[in-house]
């Protein structure tokens, strides 16, 4: 799907990328997500946070969650899903999703979509590293075996 | 006759070591008779709930506990996900 950018990477993530993907003659609209690495979680401070990936399963997933946005939102909309794994500092963009469409309406939910189902479904995970030493892997979604 | 897997641990099974565990299972056996051989080389309760909030996969499909044994012998266990 020409449409659509799918990305597992260890490469610091580009934003810029994303909107000129996301973008269109007849698109009036983009939405843009980044997940960046925050400085403090449940009370913690972190300093970096380590991501795990299965990538082929993570491609898997990044495809059928693109394929359910077109489906809902039409198949004219374009898509751009990147995660980014291994260590990353504070600030650092873990994450960048973007949709485009011709009103705001599909891209807002087709960006949206792809976030929360990325974080419900992809099977990645995240290894806090906090100020005092410690590390400690986050809690996370349980996955379930297929249909 | 018995059927060989590796399974590769990810996430927060990589506490338990990084490398893919061997595990031995009846040929004629089910996904959930490879879970109970996983689950007899963790080290601990910890890690067995773990376990039971994880699934196993190939590197095409998640599986379910009544699927037969997959064809292939390279297996993954994921725990459950926090990306983003």
């Amino acid at each position: 799907m020409t449409d659509v950018h799918i990305e597992v990477t260890d490469r610091p993530l580009d934003a810029g990328a994303a909107l000129a993907f996301c973008s269109a003659p007849g698109h009036g609209a983009a939405d843009l997500f980044i997940g960046r690495v925050r400085d403090l979680n449940q009370g913690r401070a972190v300093r970096a946070v380590s991501y795990d990936l299965h990538a082929a399963l993570t491609r898997k997933a990044f495809e059928a969650i693109c394929a359910e946005a077109r489906e809902h939102w039409g198949a004219g909309i374009r898509l751009w899903l990147a995660h980014r794994h291994g260590r990353l500092a504070v600030g650092e963009a873990s994450v960048i999703a973007a949709a485009s469409s011709p009103h705001r309406d599909e891209a807002f939910r087709a960006c949206r979509h792809l976030v929360e189902e990325m974080k419900h479904r992809a099977p990645i995970w995240k290894q806090e590293h906090y100020v005092d030493g410690d590390s400690d892997w986050v809690q996370g979604h349980a996955l379930c075996g297929h249909d | 006759m018995q059927s060989e897997f590796l399974i590769r641990p990810f996430g927060a099974f990589r506490r338990y070591g990084d490398e893919p565990v061997r595990v031995s299972v009846p040929a004629d056996g089910t996904v959930a008779d490879l879970r109970a051989a996983y689950a007899e080389t963790l080290p601990d309760d910890n890690a067995r709930t773990l376990l039971a909030s994880s699934v196993l996969a190939t590197d095409d499909v998640l599986l379910r506990e009544s699927d037969p044994l997959p064809e292939t012998a390279e297996l993954s266990v994921l725990p459950p996900v926090s990306g983003g």
